[in-house]
């Protein structure tokens, strides 16, 4: 046995069941950049964005957003009752990759299968909404009389509350057929064969084989509602470093570029940029801090420790100038951005008069928590302990492992961690419901700041109750308002572009959606 | 020899058995758990985490006193299961021989790299000791020896993969690559891993074949009229070699050792990034498959090593 053909053999990995062969003029293949390991296509428990980006790829939600707008999936049309209580999604003419039609039975049991507490599914909290699933997660109901299908193409959702933001939630639910996963009971997703080599998909590009552990390998879906352009599209785990030499060379045709690296990227000419920034951009990078200790308690000090730091400096130093500094944290739909906002600028002399004001005593630790090794990051903590310190604050960095992280969250002692705030569409503002609402707090839910006020409360509840686009308007402004002068617990930093490298032959990548890779039938090559 | 084998082999199970008792309760005392990446709480949009929580650690078992939890360790592991991986819930047996392919993919080449440049390097330099080639050798060693293989990583694959773009920059092979693409990758990091051994390799062979060449039989053998080359090769370093076997077979677990700062430049998937990530997720059950596979390694290759010396040197009788 010749050993060193070991080298030349495929890595040794994993064969799946595909579609049948690529059809008529698919041709060339792109290769992308995941940033974290990637383990199973489960879209119900995704370990990190690594598994989240491969399930996007492999299955389809109802619909997902691109630019602000909503854009059809699975679903064709919906219909959202104003009250915001029922929404009926009309499926489109769709085959899984078997040739087996997509009907409302594969909706509706991926829904069951989200809500299920045995599934221990991720993004199971919206569910609980849904008219009937008290029921159904108790027990003591086999199904969820909340959704319906009147017919094949047809789904219906009925809520308990209102909820304006149900599109937007929806478009984190990938639906799994039904004639595949019915067998497995929901304790038995995680982990199961069934989802590390799914034979059956939705996605433009479904799942071929694992070429090692950490590459994956799709093939074009010859049953996708639409051509796709592509005839293979790969995916490689790669640290970033790596990434950004690999796309210079060519090896890897679509990878995210780290702030810093913009400008010389542009200068080389040989990488298109594509970028999603301002209220395009989908994560907003904060400190947060658990209020519950009592330690940021008084607004007063909250609002210094803003106008301590010289955020519009950060951003230009460390992100080269692409970022954007928000003065609230609900920072995108642009419509629910007042233009009144108290400016938090640079002015360490008023920090020092409210820290004064608040009697702030001059020797209590601030920690600066965070779990060092992105460059970027550490510099901007390193920056903001200079700043505090210098009006003051008792500020000191306090470097973590990232299982101590999920600790001090759970247990509510972090004083600022710098962390972010993540939306899964820039078009609803709604999210911010989960995270400011007294009834979320942790370990409820995620609201881990531990924030309540009655008045931000009564606005929340009442904007994601309608969907009268201009009371909404004026309700997330008023909302906006009161978290800009409030400073919850939340400290927004900067809202970096987010910036994808291409090779030039690659075509119609969009950074503006969801996840980047669920409109992945819009991809092309010119060879 | 096969008393001295099954002598070997029983001191060899009970010294693992005291390596797994040790690691097991290091690993365990290591601050932070699986449980801990399990259901964030600042993005976890779940049902009851607490519950969810008690309940994942019930399954994994983690809730049991430590002796015991070893116990059913040692259990599963003398009936080959090795358990269930708990960041992915994959068998760990699999995974840890999917990349233990990946990574002799890459031993095999670095370690014939190794042996050729070291072995036969240290023969030149200790036959033109103390002349030019011998200097030129022995400072390449020294520069070999002393940059750290990341830094040397890094610098070729700027050079090679990225200015020139002669080799590609990382990867095991391209997606649908064949066996000529293969070799274009195993070539940098083999050659990093290869070099530091071979640095070490060489000054080993160079000073044991200055002792040999100093020899009596040496001297007896030019005189019986043999050609140079086989008086310098079936005589010499015939000879020479003989210590040089202990040191390539202990240094094979070395060699996985020093491959997982390779491994995570030129992102190949091999063993060493896998235990990278168990340590980092406290993936407690492929982290023990993982070093106890390392001490299973050594107690092995140091077997062969004495088997091996015996067998080639007639004179030791075990």
């Amino acid at each position: 046995m010749c050993l060193l053909a070991l080298a030349a053999c495929s890595p040794a990995g994993e064969s799946g069941g595909g579609g049948g062969g690529t059809g008529g003029a698919a041709t060339g293949d792109v290769k992308f950049e995941l940033y974290q390991k990637v383990t199973a296509f489960n879209p119900f428990n995704a370990l990190n964005g690594g598994d989240q980006t491969i399930s996007a790829l492999q299955f389809q939600p109802l619909l997902t957003t691109q630019d602000g707008k909503f854009v059809p999936k699975l679903a064709e049309k919906w219909d959202l009752a104003p009250d915001a209580t029922q929404v009926t999604f009309h499926l489109r003419d769709a085959k899984w990759s078997d040739g087996k039609p997509i009907t409302a039975k594969d909706v509706v049991f991926t829904l069951e299968a989200q809500t299920d507490p045995k599934t221990k599914a991720v993004f199971a909290g919206p569910m609980k909404n849904i008219a009937g699933a008290a029921e159904y997660i108790a027990g003591t109901a086999q199904t969820i009389s909340g959704v319906s299908a009147p017919d094949d193409r047809t789904v219906v959702i009925k809520l308990a509350k209102p909820n304006a933001g149900l599109l937007t939630d929806l478009t984190q639910v990938y639906v799994v057929p039904q004639h595949v996963y019915g067998t497995l009971k929901h304790e038995e997703f995680k982990g199961s064969d069934k989802f590390r080599t799914p034979s059956v998909g939705s996605g433009a590009y479904t799942f071929a084989k694992w070429i090692s552990d950490d590459e994956v390998q799709f093939q074009a879906n010859p049953n996708f509602w639409a051509k796709p352009k592509l005839k293979n599209v790969y995916a490689k785990v790669l640290t970033g470093d790596v990434a950004l030499a690999q796309l210079q060379t060519g090896e890897v045709d679509i990878a995210e570029v780290p702030a810093v690296e913009v400008n010389n990227l542009k200068k080389d000419g040989k990488v298109n940029l594509v970028t999603a920034s301002g209220d395009q951009a989908t994560r907003n990078f904060v400190l947060a801090s658990a209020l519950g200790n009592g330690k940021l308690a008084d607004k007063r000090v909250r609002q210094a420790i803003l106008y301590a730091i010289n955020r519009q400096a950060i951003v230009d130093s460390v992100l080269a100038g692409h970022g954007k500094v928000p003065e609230t944290s609900v920072w995108a739909p642009g419509w629910a951005v007042p233009d009144d906002l108290k400016k938090y600028n640079y002015d360490p002399n008023k920090a020092k008069a409210l820290l004064a004001e608040a009697g702030w005593k001059a020797d209590t630790l601030v920690r600066l928590d965070i779990v060092p090794g992105q460059a970027d990051r550490d510099a901007v903590m390193n920056i903001i302990a200079g700043q505090l310190q210098a009006v003051g604050m008792n500020a000191k960095v306090t470097p973590h492992q990232p299982t101590e992280v999920s600790k001090i969250v759970a247990n509510n002692d972090f004083d600022l961690l710098n962390t972010f705030l993540a939306v899964p569409s820039t078009a609803e503002p709604s999210w911010i419901n989960q995270r400011l609402m007294c009834d979320q707090k942790s370990p409820a839910g995620l609201n881990i700041f531990g924030y309540c006020n009655p008045d931000l409360d009564a606005l929340l509840a009442e904007g994601v109750a309608t969907t009268d686009q201009g009371k909404r308007k004026d309700i997330y402004q008023k909302a906006n308002r009161i978290i800009n002068e409030d400073v919850p617990g939340i400290f927004p930093l900067y809202i970096p572009d987010l910036n994808y490298g291409t090779t030039k032959r690659v075509k119609g990548f969009n950074a503006t959606t969801t996840t980047p890779m669920v409109n992945a039938e819009d991809w092309s090559v010119t060879q | 020899m096969l008393r001295f084998v099954i002598r070997r082999l029983a001191t060899s199970a009970v010294v693992l058995l005291a390596i797994s008792m040790l690691l097991f309760g290091l690993i365990h005392a290591a601050p932070g758990s699986p449980l801990d990446m399990y259901f964030d709480p600042a993005s976890y949009a779940g049902v009851d985490r607490a519950a969810a929580l008690k309940a994942a650690e019930a399954e994994l078992g983690l809730d049991q006193p430590l002796p015991l939890q070893y116990v059913y360790w040692l259990h599963s592991t003398v009936t080959g299961n090795l358990g269930v991986s708990t960041e992915t819930g994959r068998p760990v047996l699999t995974v840890m021989l999917e990349r233990l392919q990946n990574s002799l993919a890459l031993m095999v080449p670095s370690l014939l790299i190794a042996l050729v440049l070291g072995l036969l390097g240290g023969v030149l330099a200790a036959v033109r000791r103390n002349r030019p080639t011998d200097y030129a050798l022995a400072g390449l060693s020294l520069v070999s020896l002393s940059i750290p293989p990341f830094f040397l990583g890094l610098v070729l694959i700027y050079v090679f993969g990225v200015t020139l773009a002669w080799l590609p920059t990382a990867g095991m092979n391209e997606p649908g690559g064949g066996f000529v693409a293969g070799l274009r990758h195993v070539i940098l990091p083999a050659c990093i891993l290869g070099f530091a051994s071979a640095a070490g390799y060489l000054r080993w062979t160079r000073s044991s074949m200055l002792d040999v060449l100093d020899r009596d039989y040496m001297q007896t053998a030019r005189s019986k009229g043999l050609s140079a080359q086989r008086v310098l090769w079936r005589h010499g370093a015939h000879n020479a070699l003989i210590p040089i076997v202990t040191v390539v077979a202990m240094s094979i677990p070395q060699l996985f050792g020093g491959a997982v700062i390779v491994e995570q430049i030129f992102s190949w998937p091999g063993m060493g990034r896998l235990a990278l990530s168990a340590i980092t997720t406290r993936d407690y059950p492929v982290l023990m498959g993982f070093v106890m596979f390392i001490a299973l390694l050594v107690v092995l290759c140091n077997l062969i090593a004495d088997l091996l010396y015996a067998v080639i040197d007639p004179r030791i009788r075990v």
